[in-house]
Order: structure tokens, then sequence, then C-alpha cells
């Protein structure tokens, strides 16, 4: 064995290697194990110990090993010392660990086979590592790029559909100047004041429209209150109580199974009313609109379930546009192509979804997971 | 210039637009007579109709389709277009959309003729009318 040469000045002193290996494993919060596969016993370094809040007098057992896994990651842990001690294959992975107190936390892993002169396998042993902050710090991050990503494809979405819409409005005013120059008799000119005061109410309507979209992103922020299904219906009822009653609509409700949720009061009834009137107004032509509203929850989810006996829409056709914006499928003079979209944007930005199953004839579903 | 373009088609839901287009056009005499269709479908049908019963020469030479629209959108017209109704007619897409993804998506179809973004230019009408006539 080749002799340790000392470079310290003065009182020639061997350098104490378990020093250095003692303190960069505190530092850096290093454990080690050691597994002694003929006969079959467990050694763990006091920094494991404290790593894993283990009692002092805790006697590590190869049994217990995989204990001290993540119960979602046992399996994995298993295979890799599986491998390591029969494939002598050796592993370094970010796996999830548990402590004796029960608190899981991210740990880097490195496990190598132990050869004896006979390079026969005798032994496993391995570091590891508690790199939680480091792990929270990158699923954060990860979690924000997410975030960022979809709001910046939606705020591009939003740039085009507010650029289409305000262009179409500009190009039919930049138009009509130009006929205005061109045409001569008065009555010529008359009409296109008249085409003016079209293109100033769209202009207002896209505006008013913009607006809505607008603050959904500023009202998310808003407070969440404890929102009563009934007392929300009773609300958005009064306020279209002419159009059940023109179209004779029978609006069942059932919030039994859930009665009420944790929302931003505002959200709750934009959704409702949306739901509710657009139920109505793509009744059937045939038969009296029929509207059932259920709450429940389902594995600790909340759900409302808006179910129409209505005219229904092609899926297969329309599926990827009904929650888009400006977006119409039917010869409604009023349909305006906003209201999902609103509806859609309003659930999503307070973290739920919302699905559509409709056959056409036949009527429309609408299920929010809140 | 030459003689005016027979037949010219808009397929659009804004009434505004085909309004004013409309009143151009007559003003400018681009074409003896329009076809106003306020959606895909309505333009398809008149199509395959037409088609069917072999009066080809009331087919339009030129056609202006916008992409936003109900029941079926200029994307959905484009698939659906049977190119015979279109020989030798020109097929624009007019839209008030930027969006490059639009602009590439459209050209993409050898049945389109160009692209042209609203507002329309009085000279560029006057332009695809004249080389379509």
């Amino acid at each position: 064995m080749k002799k340790e040469a000392s470079n310290t000045p003065g009182k020639a002193e061997p350098i104490d290697k378990f020093f250095y290996l003692k303190e960069t494993a505190e530092l850096t919060k290093t454990g080690s194990w050691y597994i002694d596969t003929q006969k079959f016993e467990a050694f763990w370094n006091n920094i494991t110990y404290e790593i894993l809040e283990a009692p002092l007098d805790f006697i590590p057992a190869v049994e217990s090993g995989l204990s001290h896994y993540a119960e979602e990651h046992r399996d994995y842990a298993a295979k890799l010392f599986f491998d390591c001690y029969k494939k002598g294959k050796e592993f370094d992975v970010e796996i999830k660990m548990v402590t004796f107190k029960g608190t899981e936390f991210w740990a880097r892993a490195i496990g190598k086979p132990v050869l004896n002169g006979d390079n026969e396998q005798i032994g496993v042993q391995g570091v590891f590592q508690n790199i939680d902050d480091v792990k929270q710090k990158e699923f954060a991050l990860q979690n924000s790029v997410e975030t960022i990503t979809s709001q910046n494809s939606r705020l591009l979405n939003f740039a085009y559909i507010v650029s289409h819409n305000l262009r179409s409005q500009t190009s039919n005013l930049q138009l009509i100047t130009h006929l205005l120059d061109s045409l001569n008799t008065v009555e010529e000119k008359m009409e296109m004041l008249s085409n003016i005061k079209g293109v100033s109410d769209s202009l207002n309507k896209t505006i008013e429209h913009l607006n809505e979209v607008a603050t959904i992103q500023t009202n998310s922020k808003q407070e969440k209150r404890v929102v009563r299904f009934e007392d929300t219906y009773l609300l958005v009822v009064t306020s279209i109580q002419q159009i059940i009653a023109n179209q004779k609509a029978e609006i069942i409700t059932d919030f039994s199974g859930l009665d009420s949720i944790n929302y931003v009061p505002a959200y709750m009834e934009s959704i409702m009313l949306n739901l509710l009137t657009n139920a109505v107004k793509y009744k059937h032509p045939d038969r009296k609109p029929e509207v059932h509203i259920k709450t429940f929850t389902q594995n600790e989810q909340s759900f409302m379930v808006v179910k129409d006996n209505g005219m229904g829409i092609d899926l297969s056709r329309y599926g990827d546009q009904i929650f888009g914006m400006y977006k119409t499928f039917h010869y409604n003079d009023d349909a305006e192509g906003v209201g999902l979209f609103i509806t859609k944007n309003q659930i999503e930005s307070l973290g739920g979804s919302i699905a559509v199953d409709s056959t056409v004839d036949e009527g429309t579903t609408f299920t929010i997971i809140f | 210039m030459n003689s005016p373009v027979k037949i010219g088609c808009i397929i659009d839901d804004d009434n505004t637009y085909v309004n004013l287009m409309s009143t151009l056009i007559k003003m400018k005499k681009l074409s003896e007579k329009l076809l106003v269709f306020n959606n895909g479908q309505e333009a398809i049908d008149y199509f395959e109709d037409t088609l069917q019963r072999g009066a080809k020469d009331e087919l339009p030479q030129v056609i202006f389709l916008d992409l936003n629209m109900p029941i079926m959108n200029g994307w959905q017209f484009l698939e659906q277009f049977d190119s015979e109704s279109c020989s030798g007619c020109s097929l624009y897409v007019v839209s008030s959309s930027i969006n490059p993804s639009d602009i590439d998506r459209a050209k993409r179809y050898p049945t389109v003729t160009d692209y042209i973004t609203k507002p329309m230019e009085i000279t560029t009408l006057e332009e695809v009318f004249a080389s379509a006539s």
C-alpha cells in the first residue's frame, strides 16, 4: 500500500481521512449504508440515523430496508436493490424516502456492489443525500413554467381574437369611408350612415366582451366564500325568469348531494347563468325545455351536472370549438359565442374543469368539476 | 378595363361587410351578379345543387370566403369544397385574422388562390376582378 505523504509543514501528522469524510457527510447531509449479503446484515452511519430521524437504539435490518422509502417508490427501490445485489448493477437515482416520523423527502441515492478479492459479490453499499429543498424548488419551477405556458398561449390566442374582432370592425369603417368618398347621391351616402351605426354597435359589443374576459384574470384573485347552490340558483332563475316563462321551461334541481362549496360567488352565478340560459335557448323545436341541475361529490371531488333535452350539438364536428370564443353553431340570432368561452375560463382559473357530452336531437350535458 | 366578371360570390356572416362589398362591387361594376351566403353550408348546398343540375354557367368566377362563420366555417368549407365547382375560378380567403398560422394553413389548400386580410382595399378588389375576367 502506498504510504500517505504528508504535506503539512512543521510537525508531520497523517491527514485524518475520517475527519474529512465525516465533515463532508455532515455538510452535504449524506448518509451511508452497507448491506452484507452473506451475513444478511445491514449497517448505517450516524448521519443516516439523523436523516431518517431514527432512534439511536434502532438496529437496521435488511428485511425492513424498503420501509424507509415512500410507499409509491417501494417497488422501484426493491428493483434497484435487487438488480444491484443479483446483477451487480450500480444505481444513481432520485427517489422519495420517508423518515421514522413519517416525513417524506426526496433523496439522491447511489448504490454499488461490494466485491471481495476473488471478485465475488459480498455486499451492497451506498450513500444517499437529502435533496428535498432542491427537488421542491424544481417542482415549483416546473409548476410555474406550466402555468405560464398555458397563460401565455391563452393570452396569444386572446390577442389574435381581439385583433380579429377589432379589425373586422375597423376594416368595415374603412370601407365605409372609401365608399362615402366615391358615392354621389345623398341617399347612397345616407345608407352608409346606417352602416356606421351597425359597426358602432358591434364595436361596443366586442369591447363589452373583452371587458368580461379581461376581468376573469383579475377576479380569480377574488375571495372565495361558501356558496350555497340553492341561493345562487334562485338568484339566476329570477334574472332569467322571462326566458324561462316564454319557453315554458322546467328546471329540476337536486343539490342534496352537495349543497355548498367554497367558490368565488360571482363566478358561480355566471357559470349557472350561462349554462341554464344555453339549455333553454337551444331548446329542441318539438318539445318544451327540461333542464336538470345536480350537484354531488365523488372521489373527494365536487361536481355540478347540467343536463338538457335540447337540440344538442354535433360534437364530432364542433367538439373542439364549443368552448372557443366567437364560435356559434346555430342560426339563433342572439348567439354570440362568448358564454361558454367565459364559463370555461372562469372554471379553469379556479383550477376546475368542464366537459360536454351531447347528442343531436336528444340534448346536451355539461359536467363541471370544481 | 376588361368586361366585368359574370358572377361573384361572397361567403361571410358579417352583414355590414357584405353590404359594403356589394355596394362597392355594384358601384365599380366589377361583377354582373353577386351571390351571397352567410355561412359555408349555404354555399356548399348551392354549389352541389348547381353541379348536379349541370348548370355550370351559374357558378361564380370569383369567391371571397370568410373564416369565422357559424354552422360551417371557412375551414370546413375548404375541406368539403369540390374543386369542380370552381374550375377556372379564383377563391380568396378574406379574413380579419392576421394569425400567421391561419394564413399558412389557408395557402396550403390548392383551391385557395390567395389570402387577403381585411379591410379589402378597393384597388385589391379591382385587381382581383380584373385578373379573373
